[in-house]
């Protein structure tokens, strides 16, 4: 299956078919996932309308970790096969995954400031959210650092795979730590501990939002590979048309 | 194992050679130290608290910044490609490299601290532990740079780039590192101090291969 993506012709052909309806999946669970998180659901007894802020941070602090992870399976599959999908995947999936990860502290610190006092608190939790901000960030800054794009993604894969050590840091700082952040409420055992009125709005906006990571991810190694394809042909044009600075010089075009 | 300590020797002789550079970085962390108490305030009982960690953050700084030519000179002269030729596999000449650059950044500096915590007013029952989680952190230090720096070797913000690349890495380096320099009851293995060992094995067994993979592609690509 690997190798019959490999080809970026197949790839795009079969993105084009995939792209529409992950889309219009993902803003219909969206927009449902909104009517109820902001109006057919429950205020919370002790926060009040704030727990609203919830039903964003909490998928988009979980694709950020999420997001990181298929980063890091993309960078195996590029380090150990040289799969070239697998580079563009990881550099499309980079600046998604930084953006989720930004959502996440943002809506915390919106939160944080009426219910914890203050807009940041170094709590475990928090701390280990802005270290995964930091790797997307690094990781996007060494696999554009080079004068040959190319060039970048051998690094920044070496990079994202080393940052994976910090994702069951962010995922159990809350258990492994007394921390000011609430511990896990949906994936524990014991089972959910929410109440479904609040359940129903996080699922599907957990839902709405994975499609929308996916569907970016499309679209963005759908550029990136119309990007290389376009500078190849430029580079190609560029030594069709250079002509040789010493008539001596017997370049591979002269 | 022979071709290994030549490696290091090599290093050694090229560092003794400029050994102006060595006094170049303990300068710069002693300058560091001394831009603390000019902005935080000279006054012992507000710089006491804060010696230890303000002590890590300089030796941060200033390893980090003997870090972004590491690889370049060996990549530009044709040394790596020699290296890659001979028996020493790519992973022993890391570490070779890294031993070398403790050696020569690292050690003094570890020398310096009892010194330049008098700046601080380090009091002298933190000194032994201090001095024993720097060495500790410094090493982990030392390997961190050695990713760092073959990562971002050939790219065209290779200086800042490490950084970016090192700092969020270290930060386990820097919470462990200080929390042992400064156990409760005075005894030396506290559980930080375990914990930031640890740290160093880690980094001990993937920086060598991280970094080999790094430089074999920053090779392949023609040198710097």
């Amino acid at each position: 299956m690997f190798d019959y993506l490999a080809n970026p012709t197949r790839f795009v052909r079969i993105a084009d078919v995939l792209f529409r309806p992950v889309a219009i999946l993902a803003t219909g669970l969206i927009l449902v996932g909104l009517y109820f998180a902001l109006f057919a659901s429950p205020a919370d007894y002790q926060q009040g309308d704030t727990v609203r802020i919830m039903y964003v941070h909490v998928p988009a602090a979980w694709l950020a970790v999420l997001g990181y992870v298929a980063m890091g399976v993309c960078a195996l599959f590029y380090i150990v096969w040289r799969h070239p999908l697998a580079d563009i995947a990881l550099r499309a999936m980079a600046p998604v995954g930084a953006l989720f990860a930004l959502l996440t502290l943002v809506t915390g610190s919106l939160w944080g400031k009426p219910m914890w006092g203050a807009w940041w608190v170094w709590d475990a939790r928090l701390t280990s959210m802005l270290i995964l901000f930091f790797f997307y960030v690094a990781v996007i800054a060494l696999a554009n650092g080079f004068d040959r794009a190319e060039r970048g993604s051998r690094p920044a894969a070496l990079l994202a795979l080393v940052g994976v050590l910090n994702v069951p840091i962010v995922k159990f700082s809350v258990d492994w730590w007394n921390t000011l952040h609430q511990p896990a409420s949906l994936i524990r055992s014991g089972g959910v501990s929410i109440d479904p009125s609040m359940l129903t709005p996080l699922l599907f906006m957990l839902a709405g939002f994975h499609l929308y990571f996916v569907a970016l991810v499309i679209l963005r190694m759908k550029a990136l590979l119309i990007e290389r394809r376009i500078t190849s042909l430029q580079l190609r044009q560029a030594r069709q048309t250079a002509k040789p600075v010493h008539p001596t010089n017997t370049g591979p075009n002269a | 194992m022979n071709a290994f300590i030549q490696q290091i020797q090599r290093d050694l002789a090229i560092a003794w050679a400029s050994r102006l550079d060595i006094g170049v970085i303990l300068l710069f962390f002693v300058i560091i130290v001394t831009m603390f108490p000019l902005a935080i305030g000279p006054q012992p009982e507000i710089l006491r608290p804060l010696a230890v960690p303000l002590l890590w953050i300089a030796a941060f700084l200033s390893i980090l910044a003997g870090f972004d030519r590491l690889f370049a000179a060996d990549l530009r002269d044709g040394w790596l490609d020699q290296v890659a030729l001979s028996k020493l596999p790519l992973f022993a000449y890391v570490i070779a490299k890294a031993v070398a650059h403790w050696l020569v950044s690292g050690l003094p500096l570890l020398l310096a601290v009892p010194i330049v915590g008098l700046l601080l007013q380090v009091e002298s029952a933190v000194l032994p532990s201090l001095v024993i989680a720097l060495l500790i952190g410094t090493a982990a230090l030392t390997l961190l740079g050695v990713i760092g720096a073959s990562l971002a070797s050939g790219a065209r913000q290779a200086g800042g780039l490490m950084a970016l690349l090192v700092l969020p890495l270290a930060l386990p380096v820097l919470i462990f590192g200080v929390l042992a320099s400064q156990p409760e009851a005075g005894s030396f293995m506290s559980p930080h101090l375990k914990l930031l060992a640890a740290v160093l094995m880690v980094l001990l067994a993937i920086a060598p291969p991280v970094a080999a993979a790094a430089l074999a592609e920053a090779d392949d690509d023609g040198g710097a």
